[in-house]
């Protein structure tokens, strides 16, 4: 039988300190602490900082295309970017429900490690709680960031004509969990787009006068949208044949009558581009294997000022709202 | 074909569009679309705007969630709170509003509701927690009715005691009867629900466009379908036609799905009933037939509800087609999908929550 965490693991003793070092420590190795400290001592850069913060769960823990550490990891790292952040340090808070097996465990730190060397980000600092079995779901994890600002945004700058850029498909993430779910009776070769994002996002801000960036989580790219165009005096007009998006997306969301641009991503960003140099920004977004799908979706338009508006691909007009909640499936 | 993008063209809308306008001409005509998902279609895509100003679609109702009294909503949080029952119902119906609470609000009082995709997942959830009761929320039409029949069956079969349904079923063509023979809608011509007239056939309405002399036609869900058929109905209205047609044979046919209606004679029984909004209909529900009682949640359990109908709401006239989600006082302002007053903001299929999701 698999070895379990059991309260003992959380106690602060000896447990603990095994735990840390056989688990975390070794498979984290030159991208983990590099003491057993309180806290983390770090350099002191010239410039300023962003600071962010998240928690993370997720139900099932694996699932295809990632883990609950693969998104803890790119999460955070995405918000940094996303601000025009070069990411640097992580820390890593984990709450353990007892009776999660280590071997479970294990590979999510190894996906961790994993994505924190493809994100170049270290992962400074952390903590290890254990709560009764039946008080968590496996596991719940929260990353804070740390990054050096290089490329401040310029929303206020933003003007009628400006472009609107997403870097891939959307609704993978949300529409691959949904099919995931306990009884769900569908099959699908869904997969989430989880991937830690800052590289492509460098190469973008290289090519092209980003001047507002925002990755397209929770809510998706419509919500992402209306947060944009919400109070301005210009409004976001997107164009439905243009938005990408996979087939087994689309299908699962007409099966069950959910809009996918309400549907989550962990890897996908929207960027706010000049008219002239969004042919460069896709250039430098293609780079990037994450980007080889991004495309045009749109663009800042002078009328429905405040709003976020679909051109449909029926040739009809439909105002894109926020939703008040998550969206349910229907019955038929 | 790809069912994703050819029933959206928009060079073919067009041409319906044109063809329909023409046939129409000047006359004003209304259309009730019978189904809550050809609503949400019809506003999703603005479908509207391609018709000609005098055709006006009405929303019906056949919303499943938006007719099934509050009482039911109150019955499946007693069971979940009072008797400790775990309840697995459709999503749609977890944010209805009952008297007291929603069941959204009963699982944070530590009531078990999971919402499923089938009702053949409560059953397996039954078998594999043998120490609990389950009942699964039965609602809908004659579209959802068979897999619930089905799974009765299959509880009895595997002589399964821990389980039952809390039915609430309707049935399409004695609510349309209603709908008609009360004269309160004036309604020239309906298209009739895809998914429900794919179980039950097209026959189901002859007596209906005979002795009203009224026109039908099946629709589907995808732009075209509803352009399709607002097109034979155009047809029919301008020659002055009451017959019965079908723009969705891809799906529907006349006889309909003899097996399922064949599970539905077995396991149920018509019976009055009523519906949200539109009262006791003769002959409009479903009932859990004798054999099969003990899966009847309504028959095991004494349940106890004070149910009272919010004030204000006027969901029974917007689904009787007599007015629409932007008449309401409520709507918008009140009445929200954040919080919602009447069951008709609540669903996906509900024209008012359509209305609001589309709105400008």
């Amino acid at each position: 039988m698999n070895e379990k965490i059991i309260l003992g693991h959380g106690s602060g003793g000896r447990m603990t300190r095994d735990l840390v070092r056989d688990v975390f420590c070794r498979h984290l190795g030159d991208f983990g602490p590099q003491s057993m400290d309180d806290g983390a001592v770090l350099p002191c850069e010239k410039g300023e900082l962003v600071f962010t913060t998240d928690s993370y769960v997720v139900s099932p823990l694996e699932f295809p295309g990632g883990d609950i550490g693969t998104l803890a990891v790119c999460g955070t790292v995405n918000d940094l970017a996303v601000m025009g952040a070069r990411p640097l340090w992580l820390s890593l808070g984990v709450i353990l429900e007892a009776g999660l097996e280590i071997d479970a465990l294990e590979r999510i730190v190894k996906s961790i490690a994993a994505k924190a060397r493809e994100a170049g980000v270290k992962i400074v600092c952390g903590d290890t709680k254990v709560v009764e079995k039946g008080k968590g779901d496996g596991i719940f994890i929260n990353t804070a960031g740390i990054g050096v600002l290089e490329h401040p945004l310029t929303p206020e700058t933003i003007e009628p004509g400006d472009q609107i850029i997403v870097s891939g498909t959307v609704g993978d993430h949300g529409m691959a969990l949904l099919t995931l779910r306990k009884g769900f009776p569908l099959k699908s070769d869904l997969k989430s787009d989880c991937a830690p994002l800052n590289g492509m996002i460098s190469q973008c801000l290289d090519e092209a006068g980003v001047k507002w960036m925002r990755d397209a989580t929770r809510g998706g790219v419509a919500t992402i949208l209306n947060e944009l165009s919400e109070g301005r005096p210009w409004g976001v007009l997107l164009e439905e044949n243009d938005i990408p998006l996979s087939d087994a997306v689309a299908g699962v969301s007409e099966l069950l009558g959910l809009d996918p641009l309400y549907s989550a991503n962990e890897g996908k960003v929207i960027f706010v581009v000049p008219r002239h140099q969004a042919e460069n920004a896709l250039k430098g977004l293609k780079k990037s294997a994450y980007g080889k799908k991004a495309a045009v979706i749109g663009l800042i338009v002078d009328d429905f000022p405040g709003k976020t508006v679909l051109h449909t691909q029926m040739g009809t007009l439909r105002t894109l709202g926020i939703l008040a909640s998550d969206p349910l499936p229907r019955i038929c | 074909m790809n069912l994703l993008k050819d029933f959206k063209n928009p060079v073919l809308a067009r041409k319906l569009s044109a063809a329909i306008a023409e046939t129409v001409g000047d006359r004003p005509f209304s259309i009730m679309e019978v189904c809550g998902g050809q609503t949400h279609t019809i506003y999703k895509y603005r479908l509207r705007e391609m018709l000609p100003p005098n055709l006006r679609l009405v929303s019906g109702p056949g919303c499943p969630v938006c007719v099934t009294p509050i009482e039911y909503i109150d019955k499946a949080v007693f069971l979940a709170l009072e008797k400790g029952a775990s309840i697995y119902t459709f999503g749609d119906l977890v944010r209805v509003p009952g008297t007291m609470m929603s069941l959204e609000k009963a699982q944070a009082e530590g009531a078990d509701v999971q919402p499923v995709y089938s009702p053949f997942q409560s059953l397996q959830a039954a078998k594999a927690n043998p120490e609990r009761h389950v009942v699964f929320l039965g609602i809908g039409f004659e579209t959802t009715l068979p897999g619930v029949g089905l799974v009765i069956r299959e509880a009895q079969r595997s002589g399964v005691e821990n389980f039952s349904v809390l039915l609430s079923a309707k049935r399409v063509p004695p609510v349309l009867d209603a709908l008609l023979s009360s004269g309160k809608a004036e309604i020239d011509g309906f298209i009739t629900p895809g998914h429900v007239t794919s179980i039950i056939g097209t026959k189901a309405y002859d007596a209906l466009c005979e002795t009203y002399r009224v026109p039908m036609v099946v629709g589907g869900f995808e732009p075209l379908d509803l352009l399709g058929a607002v097109h034979l109905l155009a047809g029919e209205l301008a020659g002055g036609g009451t017959r019965n047609l079908n723009a969705y044979s891809r799906a529907s046919s006349k006889e309909g799905n003899v097996k399922a209606q064949q599970v539905m004679e077995e396991v149920f029984e018509e019976k009055d009933d009523e519906l949200r909004g539109l009262g006791v209909i003769p002959k409009a529900g479903y009932g859990i037939r004798e054999s099969f009682a003990e899966f009847d949640a309504d028959r095991r359990f004494d349940i106890v509800t004070n149910s009272r109908e919010p004030k204000g709401c006027i969901c029974g006239e917007i689904l009787c087609g007599i007015k629409a989600p932007e008449d309401c006082p409520l709507f918008g302002a009140i009445c929200t999908p954040d919080a919602p007053v009447g069951s008709c903001m609540v669903s996906n299929e509900g024209a008012c929550n359509a209305a609001y999701l589309f709105r400008d």
